[in-house]
């Protein structure tokens, strides 16, 4: 009888737990899959800056998860040092529907179709610092914006796609209208080709429309974007690759600003990859800048979750010279969802 | 009438069941079970990793017109596969929905681990994805898939399901004539990665050990000399790289080690010449481990 009773007690204790564990699992399951990438940065240039010297890039959080069998949510903070402060931001919020046929419409914030480079994470870029187009025409973390988007796959032999998006536009310089009834306009054209087994050819076209405010609440004036990619990309196994990626890109605020980059990556062993760019601001008579950049990089990526990058820049700017050494530790933890092509 | 009814068959081709798996193997089963009656293509070529595939949107524009994905599962494609299915725009190949397909679901996994780092490398808790490199499983996969085929296409069902049932058969007799050819032979092998075992299990043989140190980490010095230790002490008769990988290391063990051949091995259909099957490529294996020249 003792026994029974005992036996009986061990196996109340044992469906408890069972119980108490499936409910746990139920719970966690529901979670959102999150990644944290972490970028370690020392930096030391020859004409003085503030960000020099060991500091901490950048650091994004990023949660996706299905909402229910319609919408995916996906965000992604970004914690960074501004002027001396840690600042947390949201860099991308947006759901995403997910039971559409041919269209795929999001709203939210999320970073903008100009051109290939804009749409990166800064975890992603292929060097450690974005290029000078990016920086100088849309901001130093590129240009993010409020608002809705819809991406079409256009049913062809190849892959084409147009995005139209349509955003409050809260940039800086850009897209400052003081009416908040001005919104700003984006369209762009994807193509892609296979050139043949391992290799794959893009062309993209993106024009851009707004208002800013720049001349004073009461008078406002067009903003407008130009800009053009190509991508090479050839990748025969996973010891050898290489991407050619260049783009330009227009702005028209009061002047009118051409700028261009374009860069080469080659992967020459399972974990080891060089790149060269080029980046040029000025392209045009009467632009606010001239600039020239050449960069060079190397990177050791112990897996896909780990790399470590050091960079040399020579910097022409407007006849001030500089040079920049940067290194550069890129980690990431937890779920990490797959990179965009 | 009769060019009504001509003009509806030639409809009737077109309406064919279009599949698209994430590997060969998955290509070739669906091969077997369709025959002519689904169009299929994989995404992967026999020749390459599935798991470091790139998010090519040539992918996209496969799946988005697709009534159907198979896929392995297990995390083998998660590093590119949820950005196919996001970018095709085809909800119908969301997992849970009608047109997907996990090869993985009900099938006996080995290798399964509760508790998992990053530091122990690549590694899939939920089980050894490669799974389809035993023709006992690839033939009841075969008639789960069947079942799917017929849930989509019900005019075919018996086809779908016939079919299956053949191959699975076929698959019984290779694996029964296949291990009489190794019977009595040297079982001990090395491979780079663990590729290999669920064949191994199949087919009862021993893999001594792996070429890198952990899954997806590449050989280190220090680890290649351990293997070379090892082999010395256990005499295995074959070194089997997977072809996708990288060769060199193969090449230095062998130095070291004289009674040992080194074979690059096709661990997927088209993986090699006249690998064409599923069932080519058992018994390429086969012949291989075995030293036999021909399937008889």
């Amino acid at each position: 009888m003792k026994i029974l009773v005992l036996l009986s007690l061990i196996l109340a204790v044992d469906t408890f737990s069972q119980e108490a564990r499936l409910y746990q699992n139920k719970g966690n399951k529901f979670n959102p899959s999150i990644g944290i990438n972490s970028l370690f940065l020392y930096k030391n240039t020859e004409v003085n800056s503030e960000d020099e010297g060991m500091g901490i890039q950048e650091m994004e959080m990023q949660f996706v998860s299905d909402v229910d069998s319609y919408f995916l949510v996906n965000a992604l903070f970004a914690l960074r040092n501004e002027d001396g402060e840690f600042i947390i931001e949201p860099e991308e919020a947006f759901l995403e529907t997910t039971s559409i046929k041919d269209v795929t419409f999001r709203v939210g914030k999320f970073r903008m179709g100009v051109g290939k480079h804009n749409q990166l994470h800064t975890h992603a870029y292929p060097f450690i610092d974005a290029p000078l187009t990016q920086k100088n025409f849309l901001g130093e973390e590129g240009l993010q914006e409020v608002g809705i988007s819809a991406s079409y796959l256009i049913p062809t032999n190849w892959y084409s796609e147009v995005i139209l998006q349509a955003v409050q536009g809260d940039n800086d310089n850009l897209f400052n209208s003081a009416n908040k009834n001005e919104h700003a306009y984006l369209a762009r054209l994807v193509n892609m080709f296979d050139l043949s087994k391992h290799s794959t050819i893009e062309f993209s076209l993106t024009g851009m429309t707004g208002r800013n405010s720049n001349e004073g609440a009461q008078n406002l004036e067009n903003t407008r974007l130009f800009g053009g990619d190509m991508t090479i990309k050839w990748k025969p196994s996973k010891y050898k690759s290489f991407i050619w990626s260049t783009e330009y890109l227009q702005r028209e605020i009061s002047i009118q600003d051409a700028g261009v980059f374009s860069y080469m990556q080659y992967q020459l062993a399972e974990r080891w990859y060089l790149g060269y760019r080029f980046g040029r601001l000025g392209l045009n008579a009467g632009s606010a800048f001239d600039k020239t950049r050449h960069s060079a990089i190397a990177t050791f990526a112990s897996s896909e979750f780990a790399s470590i990058r050091t960079q040399y820049s020579i910097v022409d700017d407007a006849g001030v010279d500089d040079n920049q050494f940067l290194v550069q530790f890129n980690m990431s933890i937890g779920a990490h969802p797959a990179h965009r092509y | 009438m009769k060019y009504f009814l001509l003009f509806l068959l030639s409809f009737s081709s077109l309406a064919k069941l279009q599949v698209v798996t994430t590997t060969t193997n998955l290509e070739a089963l669906v091969k077997e079970v369709g025959k002519d009656r689904v169009e299929v293509v994989s995404l992967s070529k026999g020749s390459q990793d599935p798991h470091f595939l790139e998010a090519k949107p040539s992918f996209m524009v496969k799946a988005s017109r697709a009534d159907l994905l198979v896929q392995v599962g297990l995390g083998l494609e998660s590093g590119w596969l949820p950005l196919i299915i996001r970018g095709a725009r085809n909800p119908d190949l969301r997992p849970g929905k009608k047109g997907h397909f996990f090869a993985s679901s009900k099938v006996n996994l080995i290798e399964q681990v509760e508790e998992v780092t990053r530091a122990d490398g690549d590694v899939h808790p939920e089980g050894n994805p490669h799974f389809m490199l035993d023709p006992i499983i690839a033939g009841d996969v075969g008639v789960r898939l069947a079942k799917k085929l017929g849930d989509l296409d019900n005019e075919n069902k018996d086809f779908y399901l016939n079919n299956a049932k053949a191959f699975k058969e076929e698959m019984r007799t290779l694996f029964l004539k296949g291990n009489k050819l190794l019977a009595g032979k040297n079982k001990k092998i090395i491979t780079y990665h663990k590729t290999l075992n669920y064949f191994n299990k199949r087919f009862g043989l021993k893999n001594l050990a792996y070429l890198e140190p952990k899954p997806g980490v590449p050989p280190s010095a220090s680890h290649i000399l351990k293997v070379i230790k090892k082999a010395k002490e256990l005499n295995p008769k074959h070194i089997l790289i997977e072809n996708y990988f990288d060769p060199t290391v193969g090449k230095r063990v062998m130095k070291e080690l004289k009674g040992s051949e080194l074979h690059f091995i096709p661990v997927a259909v088209r993986g090699d010449k006249g690998v064409e099957s599923l069932g080519d490529l058992y018994k390429k294996l086969i012949l291989i481990i075995s030293d036999e020249d021909v399937w008889k």
